[in-house]
């Protein structure tokens, strides 16, 4: 089903008005990224890490409409219905300490932890690959200076460092996201330095110099495209360390408490006592949201690893 | 070659000094950032605006920025660390600093230890056996409990003992009639007391040492070379130990080294859970109370030992490779 | 993850076995007791491992050893949820410092059970009725029996002493007891053990003042404090080892453990003038305060009995409580009821008006407010939120104080009613212009009229609240959909603790969460809602000349049916002014074991029992008797993981090196 379409869209694409060197360049991009998936799907591991993620996102996109309450988080529900009830068919996974429906509040939990997720990952991404590029294709000082820098920031104690800035900026949605983000980069950077690094040397880059192309030029038109599926990888596990980072942010008081997210149903699990009076309804779906989506993102980004980088598939 | 070798260590040491020097001054700045008057913090209800003026200029904190950043350096260097503010008000820090940081020691340092030792072990033994049910099984478990978070292990792990036990400690470092015991006394004690936070600690970090250990491993064991160590028939232990280890040492030191800011950051979550006074528990009431002289001073003290910790690290990483690129 | 079969085929699966040490040793002695030979080499590897069973088996079963708190001495654990947060009474100000000072200092007059005022550092009080105004002079004749814990004796010097370090020039830094130095002149002492207080009103003339045998400062002793600075004691001395007369006294240790934050360890006084006084006696060794973070934590402790009595919030009490009825049993026994402490949770309105940036002025206007008490679903708070463990909230008054609790008739209660919420708004001049569901301030509204705010500005209001108060939080996430639907908007502000402290001090808030505890006299909790605690305890900043009036009126007047009447008056007016809404009062929940100790008593009855009790010489303290249940302890278990961790240390370098070429043990082994 879904042949037909990616047909129809390289049709498209290629009907365009575009000059012939770029429709090329469109047309390899594309066969690459049909090779990739020819080889992603071989992997066991990546093809269940991708499953989960769409059934995750899907499980956002349409929140709405798979909750079985419209508005989970109000407390208006404790008039009507059992608190800490177990799961029934009325409530699927049984109802927490205000009579809301845990089922519900786990489906609509599913948005912002996708949100922080990619968003948080996105901001780490171009902070780390921007540094990472200019670091490995400038070189000697300004290199020195910006890996010292990113030294410097990979040493600092990460969830000290989250918790500090929590503390100092609010709780609040944003601020996780833009905290999470800025304290992800330097991995990013560390990885796509070394890969420039050795990209760097490759002859396509020395003709390219030598018809007088400027370094910005080279650096978008050649060098990124030859790093970036290793950044597609590395995000990835960027996207599984942000999920994994915000549910301890909201976890500990340090997020937005009016919203509803995984990590706040357990720290109001945690609040309310389910953990004490065993109410494991309510510990177990946001846990087990949280476990699979991480577990998930990770696979994706093993099998990722595996198909792009050369030296790992002859394993 | 200890020439090199001196080398290596004096341009490292230049880099450690030069990066605790950057942690000092970014330390003073971040806590230079906060919101609302500081001063405000200081004071509790009832205080009128005179005596409000007066407190700021007790306190120091109406200075020029430069003075206050000098102040800070000196006071640093000769361990004056000021006092507390809010969560033990007047009390010196460097007074109260001392049994939080035992404990953490205690806890990091044997959690470090086992965690590499055991980690290294389940992922040597998963990569000798992959594509066995063995490794499947182990794989499995590793990736669940590594991306499991800490703090809910933690707590399930409460909840359990505390529900089936019937007199296991759940909370604290020691118990309440610590001081009363003798020797031997004190460390069944404290023994008592840190292993439920140990296992918590420990559990994840087993896990992403064997997941390093065994996808390193791997690497080695499908080289080239592998195969020619089996062909001159050296049996299968010597080829593990001798051959594959050293080879897969390097990138698994490398993780370690950065894994060890991991540890000492995810003891707070284990900390704060098991209510184990250590320096991440104390973190955590100090960010609470937002008490920035202490938080400045334990966030430098953990930012330290990361760097020494990567030094160390640094170093057996040349021991065991000198052509590693400095 | 693939598995690459090319690379492993020469390795065979079966040789790349490395078994763990316990199976090959146990798989060489199977085939040493098999085969008949004696392979030297096992039998060295398998020595740890027999060490260890041996061990094993010597523990089995694990036997705690029982100690009864160490050689014959009686503890009381009672366990909470917050540290104290300063050894110093002049510093700290959390419920639970509260309850350790009363138990190391003691105050000249104390309450009992049934919080009526009772002797303790003054024998007897008397009004001196040759000293005109009468009622302006007090005399107390203190005891002769009491002694600091520090041997020194107590004396008149230390009463005067106390009280001069905090009137006069020192009053406005020594904030913490200004509701009860406010009125104070000066105290002399007539001899060793008289001391009489010369009170004033607030233009400082001498004055009678119905405060007199509502005392409840802390006497500190004069040797030890003298040498400090008020500014000191005010705010950075840490006191390391308080010394004072009460039943209870402080070790060495106490600074350490209080920076521990653990628990707290304190000593029978065995020299407590109590005894010789009115015969009270504690009749245990030791009391414990111990420091939970976790709420769960405290209630798998007491139904474990590793603490005797604790103090649980709500929500997990409601928890406690079913567990109770799933498993009842004698040993423990539970009380829930209003705080003897008069606890209650209010909404406080920021009443003055230059309130900063991003504040809105609006809620000056008293039918806004008024609107939002009506608004406030209490019942709701209290069925759902605390679990139905409080009462509806009306006064800050606490209903616990029945003598002056004043309950507002039907007509003048805020009933939840929304319909009459919004009428109230809607006759204010408070109109939705824009359809965005939020009211907006018309001309015709008193906030426009008096220059508050710029017409057209909306209903939208800031609500500052405490992070670490679950409670707090989701009532203000309730109110929040509720004043949606009269047209205001709330907007959460969640905050640390010393943020919350630092915006409510500022006064730069719109509305805030907060609670209020005091004492049965009134005294307390109507002061800090009159003009004299702005700058102090005044949270709100409320200004009322006729409230004033009747304050001051309450606190001159010795006849308590016309004390009454003003405190009555003062209820009413802050209520009609709804400068603090009231929205419950909480219930204090315990558990305790009664296998432990007995003599609780009957603590509804009686509500000056409770243990969270915070005016000394706690009347339950000398009635609870030991039973001398033994405590068990887990060292024997910590020992043996300490051996079984040796053991396998040791085995571990114990195993003999490979050397290269040397003979392969899994020949042995081989299947």
């Amino acid at each position: 089903m879904i042949r037909p379409f990616v047909e129809k869209m390289k049709a498209r694409l290629l009907a365009a008005n575009v000059s012939s060197s770029r429709r090329e360049k469109i047309k390899l991009l594309l066969k690459e990224t049909r090779k990739i998936w020819k080889r992603y799907k071989r992997n066991p591991n990546g093809m269940v890490g991708l499953f989960i993620v769409v059934f995750f996102v899907v499980m956002a996109l349409f929140a709405p409409l798979i909750a079985t309450f419209s508005e989970p988080a109000a407390l208006k529900w404790a008039d009507v219905n059992p608190a800490y009830a177990p799961p029934s068919l009325e409530f699927l996974f049984g109802t927490d300490f205000y009579g809301r429906d845990v089922f519900s509040l786990t489906v609509f939990g599913s948005r912002p932890s996708l949100i922080v997720g990619i968003l948080a990952s996105l901001i780490s991404m171009i902070l780390g690959t921007a540094v990472g590029l200019v670091a490995g294709y400038l070189g000697k000082m300004t290199d020195e200076i910006l890996m010292r820098i990113t030294d410097f920031f990979l040493v600092l104690p990460w969830f000290p460092l989250m918790i500090v800035f929590a503390s100092l900026m609010g709780p609040s949605f944003t601020n996780i996201i833009i905290i999470i983000g800025i304290t992800s980069w330097p991995w990013t950077t560390r990885i796509i330095r070394a890969e420039v690094l050795s990209v760097k040397e490759k002859p396509f880059i020395e003709r390219a110099r030598g018809i007088g192309a400027g370094n910005t030029r080279i650096i978008f038109r050649h060098i990124f495209p030859n790093v970036f599926p290793l950044v597609a990888a590395n995000t990835v596990f960027l996207v599984a360390n942000s999920i994994f980072s915000e549910s301890f942010l909201d976890f500990f008081g340090l997020s937005d408490p009016s919203m509803v997210s995984w990590g706040t149903m357990l720290e109001q699990a945690y609040a309310k006592g389910a953990f004490s009076s065993f109410a494991w309804w309510y510990i177990l779906a946001p846990s087990a949201c949280i476990i699979l989506l991480v577990v998930a993102f990770f696979l994706i980004g093993e099998a990722l690893d595996e198909v792009l980088n050369p030296k790992l598939r002859k394993r | 070659m200890p020439q090199d070798f001196r080398r290596y260590i004096l341009k490292k040491t230049a880099y450690l000094t030069l990066t605790l020097f950057l942690i000092l001054s970014f330390n003073f700045f971040l806590f230079r950032m906060m919101p609302g008057d500081v001063a405000r913090v200081l004071i509790p209800r009832g205080a009128d605006e005179e005596t409000i003026a007066r407190l700021t200029e007790y306190y120091g904190l109406d200075r020029p920025p430069l003075e206050q950043y000098l102040t800070y350096l000196k006071q640093t260097f000769t361990g004056h660390f000021g006092e507390s503010i809010t969560v033990y008000p007047g009390s010196s820090i460097e007074d109260l600093l001392v049994p939080f940081l035992v404990n953490t020691l205690i806890l990091v340092g044997i959690g470090a230890v086992l965690s590499i030792v055991v980690g290294m072990y389940l992922g040597r033994h998963s990569a000798w056996k992959r594509g066995k049910i063995t490794d499947r099984f182990y794989s499995t478990f590793f990736i669940i409990f590594y991306c499991m978070p800490t703090f809910l292990f933690a707590l399930v792990l409460l909840t359990l003992i505390a529900r089936f036990s019937p007199d296991w400690p759940i909370k604290g470092a020691y118990g309440v009639d610590y001081g009363s015991y003798d020797f031997l006394g004190k460390l069944a004690d404290r023994t008592v007391h840190t292993v439920l936070p140990l296992f918590a600690l420990v559990v994840q970090s087993i896990a992403l040492f064997s997941i390093i250990t065994r996808s390193s491993l791997t690497d080695v064991l499908t080289q080239e070379y592998m195969v020619t160590a089996v062909a001159k028939g050296l049996k299968n232990r010597d080829i593990l130990r001798h051959h594959a280890m050293p080879n897969a040492m390097l990138p698994i030191m490398a993780a370690i080294a950065m894994d060890i800011g991991w540890i000492i950051s995810g003891a707070i979550m284990i900390e704060v859970v098991f209510s184990y006074q250590g320096l991440g528990y104390l973190e955590w009431i100090a960010v609470v109370g937002s008490d920035y002289p202490l938080i400045q001073v334990i966030f430098m003290i953990q930012a330290v030992a990361v760097i020494v910790g990567n030094f160390a690290a640094d170093l057996m990483l040349f021991s065991l490779d000198p052509r590693v690129k400095i | 993850m693939d598995v690459d079969r090319r690379s492993t085929s020469p390795i065979r699966a079966k040789e790349l076995e490395r078994l763990p040490t316990i199976w090959r040793v146990l798989k060489s002695w199977t085939r040493i007791c098999t085969s008949g030979s004696l392979p030297m080499r096992s039998v060295r590897r398998s020595i740890p491992v027999l060490v260890v069973i041996f061990f094993l088996m010597s523990e089995f079963p694990l036997r705690p050893v029982t100690v009864i708190d160490g050689e014959g001495e009686t503890s009381l654990r009672y366990a909470v949820i917050e540290n104290v947060d300063s050894l110093n009474p002049f510093v700290g100000w959390n419920d639970i410092s509260y309850v350790f000072w009363c138990l190391v200092y003691d105050s000249l007059i104390s309450l009992d059970e049934d919080m009526k005022p009772k002797p303790n550092l003054a024998l007897s009080w008397n009004i001196v009725p040759d000293e005109l105004p009468v009622g302006s002079v007090w005399q107390y004749n203190l005891t002769h029996n009491a002694k600091w814990h520090d041997g020194e004796p107590f004396t008149a010097e230390d009463v005067v002493f106390t009280f001069d370090y905090q009137i006069g020039l020192n009053w406005s830094h020594m904030w913490a007891f200004q509701p009860y130095t406010l009125l104070v002149d000066y105290v002399e002492a007539l001899d060793e053990y008289t001391v009489r207080i010369h009170f004033q009103d607030l233009e400082g003339n001498p004055a009678a003042c119905s405060i007199g045998d509502t005392e409840y400062l802390y006497i500190v002793p004069k040797h030890l404090w003298i040498g400090l600075s008020s500014m000191d004691a005010a705010f950075s001395y840490t006191n390391p080892w308080p010394i004072g007369t009460g039943p209870f006294m402080c070790t060495a240790n106490t600074y350490d453990e209080y920076l521990a934050g653990d628990h707290l360890i304190l000593l029978r006084n065995p020299d407590y003038h109590g005894t010789l006084d009115y015969g009270q006696e504690v009749k245990f060794d030791r009391l414990i305060l111990d420091f939970y973070t976790e709420p769960t934590a405290i209630v798998s402790d007491i139904e474990r009995g590793a603490i005797d009595v604790a103090a649980i919030n709500a929500p997990n009490y409601a928890n406690f409580m079913d567990w109770l009825n799933a498993n009842p049993t004698d040993d423990i026994v539970t009380y829930a009821g209003l705080s003897c402490t008069g606890y209650s949770i209010d909404i406080a309105v920021c009443m003055k008006e230059n309130s900063g940036v991003g504040t809105n002025n609006i809620r000056l206007d008293p039918a806004v407010r008024q609107a939002m008490a009506h608004a406030t679903n209490k019942q709701f708070i209290r069925d759902h939120i605390y679990r139905g463990y409080a009462d509806i909230g009306s006064t800050i008054l606490s209903p616990v104080f029945p003598y002056w609790y004043w309950a507002p008739s039907p007509s003048q209660d805020y009933e939840y009613d929304l319909s009459k919420a919004s009428e109230i708004l809607e006759t204010a001049g408070y109109r939705d212009l824009n359809g965005d569901g939020i009211r907006e301030a018309t001309e015709a509204s008193l906030s426009v009229k008096n220059k508050w705010t710029q017409p057209g500005t909306p209903l939208k209001f800031g609500v500052v609240v405490e992070a670490e108060l679950y409670e707090d939080r989701d009532t203000v996430l309730y109110l929040k959909d509720e004043w949606k639907k009269i047209g205001i908007e709330i907007n959460p502000i969640v905050v640390n603790l010393a943020l919350w402290a630092s915006i409510v001090d500022s006064g730069n808030y719109d509305l805030e969460m907060t609670y209020w505890s005091g004492d049965p006299d009134p005294n307390y909790l109507l002061y800090v809602q009159s003009s004299y605690a702005i700058g102090g305890w005044s949270e709100n900043r409320y200004s009322s000349e006729e409230y004033d009036e009747n304050y001051t009126k309450h606190v001159l007047a010795l006849d308590p049916e016309e004390r009454r009447e003003y405190v009555y008056n003062c209820q009413e007016l802050a209520y009609r002014d709804a400068a603090y809404i009231v929205t419950v009062y909480p219930y204090n929940c315990f558990a305790w074991r009664e296998d432990h100790f007995t003599g609780w008593g009957n603590w509804s009855a009686h509500p000056g029992r409770a243990i969270n009790h915070f005016w000394t010489a706690n009347d339950l303290f000398f009635d609870l008797v030991p039973t001398g249940a033994t405590r068990t302890n887990t060292l024997a278990a910590g020992l043996f993981i300490l051996v079984v961790a040796g053991v396998v240390v040791v085995a571990a370098f114990l195993l003999p090196r490979r050397k290269r070429g040397s003979e392969d043990e899994e020949t042995i082994l081989r299947r």
